[in-house]
């Protein structure tokens, strides 16, 4: 039975009926809607995470004068894990949100049912790998435990480093690829924890840092720049 | 799994059979709706600016397709303030909406199934 070539319609085309699309037809909406719909959720995905990094960015500098102005190290953790907690607030609001529903989305429209599960763990495992050495590191710090400081910065930072490694060829998150940025982002955390716990003659110990702003600060205009082209960026998310 | 939605190999069938005619009219027609509402699905509401960058729809074929979906009580569309944003006109997906592309997504995964067996 030949088919009397009914036209494609583009994609927002809202005529009315003209009888029923072939099969295909549906099949290619589909396609056309996973397209548009993984596109939207990668720029918001990267557009919350540039500002989360530029209002992190202040977090040194205003950590630095609280350090200046009172010498308790556990004040100084206190407000640096309040300054992580409000930063991260006002990200879910501008885009870092939804993020299980996002990919439950995708799984629907990719075809399984289910939908988030496997990611929802891969998440939780890496806030635990990110986040325990912090926690670690800021209890041997209030201690003044120098040596434990210096062991869970570098476990911390090597953490980081295998995670990248063993991740790197299967990182196949729908909404965010770690970038470079991410990465450096999230090295960097390490890196300013093992430089605190040098003893540089006239400097005190949380001026190490001072230098994660600049790489905040970086990351977040990259990340906030690099938003938009996820809107235009050919992909094919949807079988 | 969604209230009344029918089980079954027969009712799959059944579903399936109906879908043709469900998608060459109506608010579930264009892939620019399915793609608003599958989002909204995630996000529950938006602003008119980001679906127009998003979707990139003329600004006048997009008010047609909120329209449509609108009148189908699938979303809501009304002026309101955002943080940091001022006042805006916001999208927001309905509770029958969300009922709608949810079915509308599963049953497209059906259709999938059927065409390409595995």
């Amino acid at each position: 039975m030949a088919s009397f070539g009914r036209r494609p319609r583009a994609i927002g085309d809202g005529e009315e009926g003209g009888g029923a699309p072939a099969l295909s037809e549906l099949i290619g909406q589909r396609k056309e809607a996973g397209e548009i719909v993984y596109r939207w959720f990668r720029f918001r995905a990267r557009r919350g995470l540039g500002v989360f990094y530029l209002i992190l960015s202040f977090l040194p500098v205003l950590g630095t004068i609280v350090g200046t102005l009172s010498s308790s190290t556990a004040l100084a953790i206190v407000s640096a894990s309040v300054g992580v907690v409000f930063s991260w607030l006002v990200a879910r609001s501008t885009g870092l949100q939804s993020f299980g529903r996002m990919r439950s989305t995708i799984g629907l429209l990719k075809g399984s049912k289910g939908g988030g599960g496997r990611g929802r763990r891969g998440d939780a495992l890496f806030l635990f790998i990110v986040l325990w050495p912090w926690v670690a590191f800021a209890w041997a710090s209030m201690a003044g435990t120098a040596p434990l400081e210096v062991l869970f910065a570098v476990v911390w930072f090597v953490e980081l480093v295998a995670y990248r490694l063993l991740t790197l060829r299967r990182n196949t998150d729908p909404i965010v690829d770690h970038r470079m940025e991410d990465w450096l982002v999230l090295v960097s955390l390490p890196a300013a924890a093992l430089l605190s716990t040098v003893q540089i003659p006239g400097a005190q110990q949380f001026y190490g840092f001072m230098f994660l702003s600049p790489i905040l600060l970086f990351s977040g205009l990259k990340s906030l720049y690099d938003a938009p082209k996820e809107l235009v960026t050919s992909i094919d998310p949807v079988e | 799994m969604s209230e009344g939605q029918e089980s079954g190999a027969a009712g799959r069938e059944r579903r399936i059979e109906e879908l043709p005619s469900l998608s060459s009219s109506g608010p579930l027609s264009s892939s620019a709706r399915v793609a608003i509402l599958a989002a909204l699905l995630a996000f529950r509401r938006t602003t008119f600016t980001e679906l127009m960058l998003a979707v990139n729809l003329p600004k006048s074929s997009l008010n047609l397709s909120l329209a449509m979906l609108s009148e189908s009580g699938y979303v809501t569309v009304r002026r309101g303030f955002i943080p940091m944003g001022g006042p805006r006109t916001i999208v927001e997906i309905t509770p029958a909406g969300e009922k709608a592309i949810r079915d509308h997504l599963l049953l497209m995964q059906d259709l999938a199934r059927k065409l390409l067996p595995r």
